[in-house]
């Protein structure tokens, strides 16, 4: 069985790859990402972050390649005469309630309040009471600025509201993890802050997070590390400071000089 | 000879009314199963598996192409004999209704279905939420919403179909009809008094069917 210790990582991927037809998007990743620890993936538009990110909580299914959530296979599991197979659903399902995930274009439900948006995942899956569902969803509703919204319908709020409710939402759920796919990037500039501020305080209070990103102040001053992918694999793997000053790769170097100076 | 022999009409509305209630409860009772069976086949019909998607869609086209007509008659007179049993009216007539309306449905309950953006699914599914619970919980209640108007159509049609079970030897609305203007030999006024019961209810279903949209779009 796995062991699970502070050394264990919370993520582990090796080998990752992942097509789609003759469309090759991910060549073989593998890397670690510590408890605690804060990621930035950064990359092309079509290089694969978000199957990347797709990937680990097995919405979608990799060709090949092992993942690991905190020592525990992804997706697959061992049978008695040592053969991978895929793992049951119900598998499947506990694991990714475990894995946050905010997504560029919010998707909250439309026609439930946003109290019950939080609250629907507590009370369908995590099967709480409805009072305690209630209160929790409270806590993390007041937690991102929005406990005075709790009875609005998502289309009566901005982009950046939502974008915290859908954090909420997934904070709800206790997680080991947050993936968060360019969380503000379909946002208006004036209602990145915001979103990003409610991130900044997270990484703060020790979450291990998981960041595709086209914000690259936050990778440089929020993550501790920065993974650059680039045509399916990891090009550089760096320290934030290492990868905006002192890049290991030319291509890194290529892509942040057509991100930064656009 | 009265041109229009209202009289007889009076005497007889009673009996056709009776009719139009056979009608209504067939109608409601074929729809229902008819929408369960659209819910399972459009579901087939979004399958990830090959064969499950062309089975469900060959159910489809052969349902929607063949005339109800056709349909009983295969079903009440040739099914049963061939597996020799005897369908009851009621059984057969019920059973042709919802088959032939499943294929409608089947459509209009997918394109509900497909109107609910994949981001929707895919947050429920990142949050741990299996399928049917996905289904049940994001995508149905509103599908449904968006299908009302629709569905709202086919049993309006379908109040209008169900005269065709008349023969199965159903006793609503139009075989009574039928059999009245046979035995008065008043066909003209007769079946002016059907026509106007099947517009009281569908200009009703038509009613009730835009009252409910317009609350439906309220609410969302
Ligand atoms: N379900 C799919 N079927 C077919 N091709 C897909 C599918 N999902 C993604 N792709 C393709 O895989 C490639 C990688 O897509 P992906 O969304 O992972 O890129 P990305 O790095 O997240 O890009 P962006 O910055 O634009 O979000 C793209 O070429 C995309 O068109
Ligand atoms: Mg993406």
């Amino acid at each position: 069985m796995t062991e699970q210790t502070m050394e264990t990582p919370m993520i582990r991927v090796k080998d990752l790859c992942k097509s789609f037809g003759d469309l090759e998007v991910l060549k073989g990743i593998s890397m670690e990402v510590k408890k605690g620890e804060v990621v930035c993936i950064i990359g092309a538009s079509g290089s694969g972050k978000s199957t990347f990110l797709r990937c680990l909580n097995y919405m979608e299914i990799p060709d090949s390649g092992k993942i690991y959530i905190d020592g525990e296979p992804m997706g697959l599991r061992k049978t008695k005469h040592g053969k991978w197979v895929k793992a049951h659903s119900k598998d499947i399902y506990r694991m990714r309630a475990e894995m946050g995930m905010v997504f560029q274009l919010f998707n909250l439900w439309p026609h439930k309040n946003v109290l019950q948006n939080v609250t629907e995942a507590l009370l369908i899956v995590r099967k709480m009471k409805k009072l305690e569902a209630i209160e929790a969803a409270e806590y993390f509703l007041d937690k991102v600025g929005l406990i005075d919204k709790k009875g609005e319908k998502p289309a009566h709020l901005s982009g950046g509201q939502q974008q915290r409710v859908a954090i909420a939402r997934a904070l709800a759920m206790r997680p080991k993890i947050m993936m968060f796919d360019e969380a503000t990037s379909a946002l208006d500039p004036q209602l990145v802050g915001e979103v990003l501020e409610v991130m900044e305080e997270l990484a703060k209070e020790g979450m291990t997070m998981l960041v595709v990103t086209h914000e690259m102040g936050f990778a440089r001053h929020v993550s501790d590390r920065v993974i650059f992918i680039d045509e399916g694999v990891i090009a550089e793997e760096n320290t934030p400071e290492g990868i905006f000053t002192n890049q290991k790769n030319p291509r890194t170097k290529v892509f942040l000089s057509k991100v930064l100076h656009m | 000879m009265e041109f229009f022999d209202v009289k007889l009409i009076w005497g007889q509305s009673g009996y056709l009314a009776v009719g139009a209630t056979y009608t209504l409860g067939l109608t409601f009772l074929s729809m229902f199963i008819g929408m369960a069976i659209g819910i399972i086949i459009s579901l087939g019909r979004m399958a990830k598996n090959f064969l499950v998607r062309a089975l469900a869609s060959a159910y489809v086209d052969v349902m929607r192409g063949i005339p109800l007509l056709v349909l009983i008659i295969w079903f009440y007179f040739g099914f049963s004999m061939l597996i020799d049993y005897e369908f009851s009216p009621l059984f057969a007539g019920v059973a042709c209704l919802s088959l032939k309306y499943s294929g409608y449905l089947a459509e209009t309950f997918r394109a509900g279905i497909q109107a609910i953006e994949i981001g929707q699914s895919e947050a429920a599914f990142s949050l741990g939420f299996s399928k049917i619970q996905n289904l049940r919980r994001i995508v149905l209640p509103q599908a449904l919403r968006i299908v009302i108007p629709p569905i709202g159509n086919s049993f309006v049609s379908m109040l209008q179909d169900s005269s065709m079970v008349m023969l199965v030897g159903i006793w609503e609305l139009m075989k009574r009809g039928n059999s009245v203007a046979n035995s008065t030999l008043k066909p003209f006024e007769i079946y002016t008094t059907v026509g106007i019961f099947y517009l009281i209810m569908t200009i009703s279903a038509s009613r009730i069917n835009r009252y409910l949209e317009g609350r439906l779009k309220l609410i969302r």
